[in-house]
């Protein structure tokens, strides 16, 4: 789902923001192709939300390149290119899931007359279609992050931004919507992930293990095993981190 | 701009704002206990001209302080929940464009700022029975206008709030100059040297000069001290509206 011509859905370039005197990215580099799950992975505080929140076009960098799908932040944006999933499940409680994902849906440009085939399939996907109806402030926190994960989904973006989006929701859960992550990806979607849970993490493609706002080292789960010397990937964050 | 996103924040303004029966109450009930204490105090009193109550000469003023002070409160703490709960950041990352969102707000809200204007103008006449010359329609029309400006101005305040009780700290600082500077309890070519200035630049100044122009001495729509006046008033809206639309930015903390 990438333009034509572009060899990265995301491209970035010696990055820097810092917040005050807290430098957030730090000189960061990564590239994601199309088609690939990208995991973002590193303590909190590391700078995967910044690093997110500037590809979702609401935090300028400092300084370096950030390219989105061929273009500027905004630009793929504002082109509904994007969908982004915030940490927190930022909904409207006083609305139902259904009135939630209608204006989200408006929000993105989705056809007014494909608005409720597309809330269908994205409450399929995450496991409440029979439950549009219900307010969202009467929801669990796990079922506000469903309902969060089916806004991202609606207009089908070219670029999956997710910030933590399994936090809270149960194991078997958690596996379906990895698994419809592992779908979206193959039709060619892109998707960005960032986590600090290791399972999640050895699903993905590729991994980008950031501290102190920098890239330590980017491979597979097998490559970064093999870097480090260690069996598990848990064990090969920690001993990348005290070789950085 | 895209009607259907503005249309779309606008509708899920109003929407929430329906669900939440307690501010609906409140919005409706509040003027109209507070116009009764004041209707209790005043409405007897004579006024020094023959034939006319202390209440109507406070009217005027007291129509277009309720209708600012209300919604101009509502208008700012709603917004800040936008911002302080995550959602402001997240129809920030789709193609809504602030002046779409900033435009939503007014209209979503604007519906039930009108309506409260019209509970306030209608309790004013026909409860408290203050006399008015003018007609009715121009005496909505500037409170209409206000209110517009009102709501604006509450969204650009909640830029610089960081919780509701900083946002309700803003309600003094922005309402009392206006109490005692625009014209309601001493007329502003009375005031001091000093503060016409200040006078010259509040709202609620021109809402009220406008209203007792209408109220008191009947002047219509076409004279050019209301048209002067409703011209102000809308500028005012614009600019606060600009403010608003400049207070969100993208890079949100």
């Amino acid at each position: 789902m990438a333009e034509a011509g572009t060899t990265f859905a995301v491209q970035v370039e010696g990055v820097r923001k810092t917040f005050g005197s807290i430098c957030a990215l730090d000189e960061l580099s990564l590239s994601v192709r199309p088609g690939m799950i990208y995991g973002l992975l590193g303590p909190n505080g590391s700078g995967k939300t910044t690093l997110i929140r500037t590809l979702a076009g609401l935090i300028r960098a400092d300084g370096g390149t950030v390219r989105v799908l061929g273009r500027a932040p905004r630009a793929a944006v504002a082109a509904g290119a994007v969908g982004y999933m915030t940490q927190a499940a930022a909904l409207y409680g006083e609305l139902s899931i259904d009135e939630n994902l209608h204006f989200f849906a408006a929000l993105q440009g989705v056809p007014a007359a494909e608005s409720t085939a597309r809330i269908d399939d994205a409450l399929s996907a995450v496991a409440l279609l029979d439950q549009r109806r219900i307010v969202v402030g009467t929801l669990s926190g796990g079922m506000r992050t469903r309902v969060s994960l089916a806004a991202t989904l609606l207009h089908r973006p070219a670029l999956l931004l997710l910030d933590e989006p399994t936090v809270g929701v149960d194991p078997a859960l958690r596996r379906d919507c990895w698994e419809h992550f592992r779908a979206l990806a193959r039709a060619g979607a892109t998707i960005l992930v960032s986590s600090h849970v290791m399972d999640e993490a050895a699903r993905c493609d590729r991994l980008g293990l950031i501290r102190a706002g920098r890239l330590l080292a980017e491979g597979t789960v097998a490559e970064l095993c093999a870097r480090a010397g260690t069996a598990d990937l848990e064990s090969a964050f920690l001993a990348l981190s005290e070789q950085a | 701009m895209s009607l259907r996103r503005t249309v779309a924040v606008a509708r899920r303004v109003a929407t929430q704002f329906r669900r939440d029966h307690r501010t609906i109450a409140l919005l409706l009930v509040a003027p109209v206990v507070v116009l009764s204490l004041v209707g209790a105090l005043w409405g007897g009193q004579a006024a020094s001209v023959p034939g006319r109550t202390v209440l109507d000469d406070l009217a005027p003023g007291l129509i277009a302080l309720f209708a600012f002070f209300f919604i101009f409160l509502l208008a700012a703490v709603a917004f800040l929940r936008e911002r302080t709960s995550g959602t402001l950041e997240r129809i920030l990352a789709t193609p809504l464009r602030r002046r779409e969102l900033v435009a939503g707000y007014l209209a979503g809200f604007g519906v039930f700022a009108l309506l409260q204007a019209l509970v306030i103008l209608a309790f004013t006449i026909l409860v408290l029975k203050v006399q008015y010359r003018g007609g009715l329609g121009a005496i909505f029309l500037v409170q209409a206008v206000l209110v517009v400006g009102a709501v604006s101005l509450g969204l650009a305040v909640s830029a610089f709030a960081r919780n509701e009780l900083q946002a309700v700290q803003f309600v003094p600082l922005i309402l009392l100059p206006q109490v005692f500077l625009s014209g309601l309890l001493v007329p502003v070519d009375q005031l001091p040297d000093v503060l016409r200035p200040i006078a010259a630049v509040l709202p609620l100044t021109y809402a009220i000069e406008a209203l007792r122009s209408v109220m008191i001495k009947g002047y219509s729509l076409g004279d050019p001290l209301i048209f002067r006046d409703l011209g102000i008033l809308a500028a005012f809206a614009l600019l606060a509206a600009v403010a608003a639309v400049a207070s969100i930015r993208r890079e949100v903390a």
